[in-house]
């Protein structure tokens, strides 16, 4: 073939081409279009019955639950999306009745079958339409998920338990489900490996609540530290005061530094004036900095007065960080822990020339934002006046107010 | 008739709530955002507002404050209806001005109780 | 016509064209007239030139394959995102929106308001005054009732133009932090911020960019499902202009009026699908977007922040934190998520886009030249091999070569080497397969997120996928190969320039700390060419 017929028949053929892809993308976007607005015909009138079956109250939503129940498949199929979107977003009777329309309609059956689908898009699907749905039932089945090869559809599982396992969810066998799905979840951080990413766990967890409590209580004396810390930070968010003793205990002495500050961050988060001696102890210029500085942040939350002495001694640490982690937990002492820094930013109280410009520092920008609450500053106009009080009887002293 | 306004940017939720309340024998005004939340509030003749965290534009902890800022609607009453349930979101909330806090996934029919309570709270 | 009358054509033509391939009973020629010059320089170049153009076009279809590839599985994987979850979850990550603001009083004050109503649970903007000259700061104070507190910026990453002050909301009203600091550069202006952001996700955007609310949650999407390897992702970026913008908000997707605007709409489409998607897919990605890309800041901190001497700054960011990264050992992803998230304006006039696409072909070939040592190196995996060669070949020399081609031809059909109908089909056919990558580019665009809504707008998105190669494709060629000439050039006379203007800025009005003369500060050349865009971003390289 002479070369000027090749370049010929290739322009032939890229003219198509191109041709041929416009076309296509005309016919791709018809489609779309056309197969939206049937979709949205034909979901229009079905739409105030599936907000009544939504609403979940008296005969009306049966009603409407039946009249879905009975709808064509192809009418079905236009309202499912629908149903699947709102279904995530009420509790109650509502879910009760959107559930089992699903289960009537034999989509949750069918989720579950797909539960072991060979496409790990299905299966992830089915996943998230049982946590949706608030499940119960599954939970078995989606805690085995947590062993699936796929990383994604672990996910997704680990999402989903923390629906179907809350206190709220729907179906048969619903006082196994919350310790069922906690102790899955729990184990999945287990191994070499999380099975899925830790925030999610922690986050089903939550989700769970109060049910999971022994058994994260449990999971604080794990081999793994990844499942302590994951224990540690979700007690802390539940505020379950009763496993105060053991964080105290793990914020000492547990070997891992990452497992310590959680604990300390949680036990912040708790609150118990108890834990303020076990946080105190871990101040020591002897523990890890990230440790220490966890520890003087929930020693701020907590509030214990006792602790001010000890956050205004690390008010000139050697570590930028704990030392301004000091002054700003002062600042949440309330009324004393302004008194205190003011009284040092004014060097009315012995300290270094760090640690004065450190409190000056918090009180200042405090001040100066207006984020300050009331008792903050009449505690530093006091302290203030006082300073010129002494000032004015002793000239020659020097102010740095 | 009492008047309530639902500000969510999520249609099934706007259209769930103005549902149940509609049912319940409130006439209810939609908005889609924070915006055009206030603008239907400054509007007058609103008389409970429930409002969502997170929309675009205007955020309800936003539209809350400017509700509390402004003389007309200082007194509304103000339901938060949102997601995030910590314990940090809901003092934020209430400390916006905030007369109770629902998270979502939220039963209906309990929104419609908070509604009655705090009407009845504010009518007293 | 018959087919005899085509056979017959074809054989007239076929005479001359032999012309086209190297004869070397013809090196004779050499030297003793124009004609003989062209003739053998034609034939020197020929082969080349027309491979070279079949090799980069084929690259570019493969590359959109698999960029098809994978905003299929994202879109697949729709439903299991759980962005709903994210929104609301405690856990997820904090994310600090840097931002840097020079001379942009016309927007800055929606564009602040638009960042802090994104959707995320816990986020805080951090918006960098770098030394503007105009109403930037006043306006900011205004709108969001500013006050200065005396909080000190730990000196993480490097700063040159020193801080002068940081504001906050009275009554910490909402999560922004506000810094002024002296003219330094968009670099210099971003390391500032990243010393601010307290949160463990920095976001790296600009001052004109428009984010879709679930920006933040889209993009570090990443970072939740893989915590411990993920550490830099980027989003899609597109062209604003034209489009209907509602609250700081894109509503309404349209192509804008000027041929110049819609040539960078489809520019843009093909670009981020080739340049992004397919390398991501690849796990070579090198380049993140400066107009909006996140960061876990721990690295950033690591690497020291943008590197404020070079002026492809994010490319330049990008490939340090991958290099860092492999001489250190350490299993790390950077990602791409194919969802436009971002919206950016383009220069609709010619001076301006000239501008800037010298701007970024430098700064690329400045890159690429400061991390030579990775070109083509094992130790780098697929970066080193891959995608960097790639980039050298297929994106420095590029426009090299197209100018080449644009200059050769019709020279060599004045001279009477080739007749113009031969000429002009090999042309058609060259331009064709560009046109062909193109609409390839629209179509994956149409099955994806099909964001543009009227049948005219495809129209015209069509119109200028075949006109861009009429004149467009060449003059960014043309400039693209001024901006490389001009840092062969004048690579020293560039650093003198920049230092007069900066010592010019410096004694117009910002005192100028006592930094090293030697050290550049590169003054915003774009606010002296009026409404250009900083950003020395790399948006459309492949």
């Amino acid at each position: 073939m002479s070369p000027l017929a090749l370049v010929t028949a290739g322009l032939v053929l890229v003219s198509a081409l191109v041709l041929a892809l416009a076309v296509a993308i005309a016919v791709v976007r018809a489609v779309r279009v056309r197969r939206a607005a049937r979709a949205r015909a034909v979901a229009e009138p079905l739409r105030p019955l599936l907000l009544e079956v939504a609403v979940g109250e008296g005969p009306e939503a049966d009603d409407a639950a039946a009249a879905l129940a009975a709808l064509d498949a192809a009418g079905w199929r236009s309202v499912e999306p629908a149903v699947l979107a709102v279904l995530g977003k009420v509790r109650g009777d509502g879910q009760r009745l959107l559930v089992e329309l699903l289960a009537a309609r034999g989509v949750v059956a069918g989720a579950r079958r797909d539960l072991t689908a060979r496409s790990a898009v299905r299966r992830a699907t089915a996943a998230e339409l049982l946590g949706a749905a608030g499940y119960a039932p599954a939970v078995a089945e989606l805690g085995a998920l947590l062993r699936d090869g796929d990383p994604e559809v672990r996910l997704v599982a680990a999402r989903a338990l923390g629906r179907a396992g809350a206190p709220g969810a729907v179906g048969s066998d619903v006082e196994e489900a919350p310790r069922d799905a906690a102790t899955a979840l729990l184990s999945s951080l287990a191994g070499d490996r999380p099975a899925a990413p830790p925030d999610v766990v922690a986050r089903s967890l939550l989700l769970v609540g109060a049910p999971a409590a022994p058994a994260l209580l449990a999971a604080l004396a794990a081999p793994e530290p990844l499942v302590r810390l994951t224990a540690a930070e979700v007690l802390g968010r539940l505020g379950a005061t009763a496993a105060a003793a053991a964080l105290e205990d793990l914020v000492l002495r547990d070997p891992v530094d990452a497992v310590r500050v959680r604990c300390a961050a949680a036990l912040g988060r708790l609150g118990v004036p108890s834990a303020a001696s076990a946080l105190r102890a871990a101040t020591t210029p002897a523990t890890a900095p990230a440790v220490r500085r966890a520890a003087v942040r929930s020693l701020g939350e907590v509030g214990d007065p006792s602790s001010l002495r000890c956050l205004w001694g690390l008010l000139d640490d050697a570590e930028g960080g704990v030392a301004d982690a000091a002054a700003t937990a002062l600042l949440g002492l309330g009324a004393p822990g302004v008194r205190l820094l003011a009284q040092v930013s004014s060097q009315g109280a012995s300290a270094s020339a760090a640690a004065v410009a450190r409190a000056h520092e918090v009180v200042t920008c405090a001040v100066a934002a207006e984020v300050m609450p009331p008792a903050g500053l009449a505690e530093v106009e006091a302290v203030l006046a006082d300073v010129l009080a002494r000032a004015s009887r002793t000239p020659a002293a020097e102010v740095a107010a | 008739m009492t008047t309530v306004l639902v500000a969510d940017d999520d249609l099934d939720i706007r259209e769930l709530v103005a549902f149940k309340l509609a049912q319940a024998g409130y006439e209810v005004r939609s908005a889609p955002d924070g915006v055009a939340a206030l603008d239907a509030a400054r509007a007058g003749g609103v008389d409970l507002v429930v409002l969502d965290l997170m929309m675009p534009g205007l955020s309800g902890l936003d539209v809350c404050a400017e509700l509390r800022r402004e003389p007309a609607t200082a007194e509304l009453p103000v339901i938060m209806l949102t997601a995030r349930a910590q314990d940090q979101d809901v003092a934020t909330g209430f400390a916006a001005g905030a007369d109770d806090y629902v998270v979502k996934p939220f039963s209906p029919r309990e929104l419609v109780s908070r509604v009655q309570a705090v009407l009845g709270r504010a009518r007293a | 016509m018959s087919g005899a009358d085509v056979a017959g054509l074809l054989t007239a033509l076929a005479g001359p064209l032999a012309l086209l391939w190297p004869d070397p009973s013809s090196w004779g020629l050499f030297g003793h007239t124009a004609r003989g010059t062209v003739v053998v320089l034609v034939q020197l170049l020929a082969w080349p030139v027309l491979l070279y153009v079949l090799a980069i076009n084929t690259s570019y279809l493969v590359l959109i394959g698999l960029a098809g590839a994978d905003m299929g599985r994202y879109l697949r994987r729709a439903r299991i995102r759980g962005v709903e979850d994210a929104s609301a979850s405690p856990l997820t990550q904090s994310v600090s929106v840097v931002m840097a603001a020079y001379n942009e009083q016309a927007g800055v004050v929606g564009s602040v308001s638009a960042m802090l109503a994104l959707r995320h649970p816990r986020h805080e903007v951090v918006v960098v005054d770098d030394g503007s000259t105009d109403a930037t700061f006043a306006l900011l104070r205004e709108a969001f009732d500013l006050v200065e507190v005396p909080r000190r910026l730990p000196a993480e990453v490097p700063v040159r133009g020193a801080v002068r002050s940081v504001h906050v909301p009275r009554g910490g009203r909402s999560p922004l932090v506000v810094v002024r600091k002296d003219n330094g550069g968009r670099a210099d202006a971003v390391n500032a911020g990243i010393n601010a952001a307290r949160n463990e996700l920095v976001c790296i955007t600009d001052a004109d960019s428009v984010l879709d609310p679930d920006a933040l949650l889209t993009v570090s999407r990443p970072f939740a499902d893989d915590p411990l390897r993920v550490v830099a992702t980027g989003g899609a970026v597109r062209a604003v202009n034209g489009s209907e913008l509602v609250g700081g908000r894109v509503v309404g997707v349209r192509m804008p009026r000027g041929w110049t605007a819609r040539f960078q709409v489809v520019e843009y489409l093909r670009a981020f699908c080739v340049g992004r998607a397919g390398w991501s897919r690849l796990q070579s990605l090198v380049l993140i977007s400066g107009a909006f890309g996140m960061y876990r800041r721990d690295v950033l901190v690591e690497v020291g922040g943008l590197d404020a001497t070079c002026i492809g700054e994010d490319f330049e960011l990008t490939l340090r934190l991958h290099r860092y990264m492999r001489e250190a050992g350490r299993d790390h992803r950077v990602v791409f998520v194919p969802e436009p998230a971002s919206w950016t304006e383009v220069p609709a006039t010619t001076a301006v886009l000239a501008r800037q696409r010298r701007r970024w072909q430098r700064g690329l070939a400045e890159t690429l030249w400061r991390h030579r040592r990775m070109v083509g190196n094992p130790r780098y995996g697929r970066i080193g091999l891959l995608a960097l060669p790639y980039y050298v070949l297929f994106e420095l020399v590029a426009p090299v070569i197209e100018l080449v081609g644009v200059v050769l031809t019709p020279l060599a059909v004045g001279l009477g080497v080739v007749p113009w109908e031969a000429a002009l089909l090999l042309m058609a056919l060259c331009y064709g397969y560009a046109v062909v990558v193109t609409v390839a580019a629209l179509l994956v665009e149409e099955l994806s997120f099909h964001r543009s809504q009227r049948w005219r707008d495809l129209g015209r998105g069509l119109a200028a996928a075949v006109l861009e190669n009429c004149w467009h494709r060449q003059l960014t060629a043309l400039w693209r190969v001024q901006g490389l000439w001009s840092l062969l050039r004048g690579q020293r006379q560039v650093w003198g320039a920049m230092d007069r203007q900066g010592l010019a800025a410096a004694s117009a009005g910002s005192s100028v700390p006592s930094s090293a003369p030697s050290q550049v500060r590169l003054p915003d050349t774009a606010a002296l060419a009026g409404t250009a865009r900083r950003r020395a971003g790399s948006e459309l390289l492949r």
